[in-house]
């Protein structure tokens, strides 16, 4: 738990000089770091590789724009990179242009980049990311799904409960036990 | 403060941004007044922050510092704001949406605090009657496409609504006035989340008129022939 939050902090120091002095050498270094991943979250939405790496450009600049307004003590640059990205992907889909193509079944898939990225990535990161992978993996399979395709497909509880073939009742229980676990283990509380 | 909150799920699904565009419009209003769900949001938004540092990378197209410092200096390239209305606002960021040039023409049964709605309705907005002791307002976007019906519901002092159960989600929040059913006394702010398998006949409180937005994912499926036949009144 002590190097998730060195870790997060990390970034919300470089996020936060961006925001002071509009640092560009911090910002070349967070765009390194977050793009890649901004591109990740939004290939989830897209089955578009230019379409994702367009978004994903464009939800780094509106970081580097609205940085002025990032506060490390109100949210985590990650938090924060993460809401910019997401509000892109709903004016995405509510504008309708480019039609974002839904992507069905990706959680295999995500399960399998959950166990295989443990080695490609450099020591900090992964001290960081194995307490939520810990977590996640010691949902219940079913909850872990829920998760997942909440943040990662975009689907509403009634979508999720007919790609499940589940009540909609078990979506939202399930989401409700899982939140409740992973907010224990992501320490949420004390940033 | 409310007293009824929507579910905990359907908070973690307004911080995902997997929540259809009505139900988020409501989540909205409801958000604007609710700082125990305001925390809620900001957890599952963080927990949607930390679940993106899990991901393995997608390596973006080599570029050049020289060239990623360019795009720093090119204006913002306005994507044609045809509307801005039903703008979603983040605990977290803090985007706001532009409604004061519609602040005069606000109804005055609409509360300062679900100002989301102002797109939809001004002074003018007429009522449409479905059965006696209750008319209705349909919103309606584009955006929608993913939502069964949204529409504000007026429910005159006394009246019954048509015993019900659902086959999808409904989310109802109160806008004005309050009403009671089997799960509670919901008044204004307050959200009733329920699960498909409730049935509940609300009815409203006897002081004034009962005002909210309701959202429905699937149709509501009322009991006996009568309220059937109300069905395609209330256009659902």
């Amino acid at each position: 738990m002590e190097k998730v939050k060195s870790v997060s902090a990390n970034w919300n120091q470089v996020l936060t000089e961006i925001a002071r002095h509009q640092d560009r050498q911090q910002f070349a270094r967070l765009y390194e770091y977050f793009a890649p991943r901004v591109k990740t979250y939004l290939l989830r939405f897209t089955a578009s590789e230019a379409q994702a790496e367009e978004l994903a450009q464009e939800a780094l600049l509106q970081v580097w724009r609205k940085a002025s307004k990032y506060h490390a003590d109100k949210a985590a640059a990650s938090t924060w990179i993460f809401c910019i990205a997401r509000n892109l992907f709903i004016d995405q889909q509510r504008s309708g242009k480019g039609q974002l193509e839904q992507r069905t079944d990706s959680y295999h898939e995500h399960e399998q980049l959950l166990n295989d990225r443990a080695q490609e990535v450099d020591y900090d990161h992964r001290a960081s990311v194995r307490t939520l992978d810990q977590a996640i993996k010691e949902l219940p399979i079913m909850q872990a799904q829920l998760v997942y395709k909440s943040y990662f497909e975009g689907k509403s509880h009634s979508e999720i409960a007919g790609d499940l073939d589940i009540p909609i009742g078990s979506v939202k229980s399930g989401l409700r036990l899982a939140f409740k676990k992973l907010r224990a283990f992501t320490g949420v509380e004390d940033v | 403060m409310p007293k009824h909150h929507p579910d905990e799920a359907t908070l973690l699904s307004y911080a995902a941004g997997s929540l259809t565009s009505g139900a988020r419009l409501l989540m909205e209003c409801h958000l604007a007044r609710c700082e125990h769900c305001q925390a809620r949001v900001r957890e599952a938004e963080q927990l949607g922050g930390q679940l993106l540092e899990t991901l393995q990378i997608s390596p973006m197209a080599a570029m050049s510092e020289q060239a990623l410092f360019a795009l720093l200096d090119e204006p913002e390239n306005q994507p044609e704001q045809s509307d801005v209305k039903n703008r979603p606002v983040s605990a977290s960021d803090g985007r706001s949406y532009d409604v004061s040039d519609k602040q005069e023409q606000k109804p005055d049964w609409l509360p300062e605090w679900a100002n989301a709605l102002l797109p939809w309705v001004n002074k003018d907005t007429s009522w449409q009657r479905v059965a006696p002791g209750i008319s209705q307002i349909r919103l309606q976007d584009d955006s929608f496409s993913r939502d069964k019906a949204v529409r504000l519901l007026r429910i005159a002092p006394g009246t019954c609504m048509p015993g019900h159960g659902h086959s999808g989600s409904e989310l109802t929040l109160i806008l004005q006035g309050s009403y009671s059913d089997e799960t509670g006394r919901f008044c204004e702010g307050d959200v009733a989340d329920l699960d498909p398998d409730i049935k509940h006949q609300p009815i409203a409180d006897r002081d004034q008129d009962c005002i909210c937005l309701i959202v429905t994912d699937a149709p509501l499926r009322f009991d006996g022939w009568v309220p059937r036949l109300m069905q395609p009144f209330f256009g659902l």
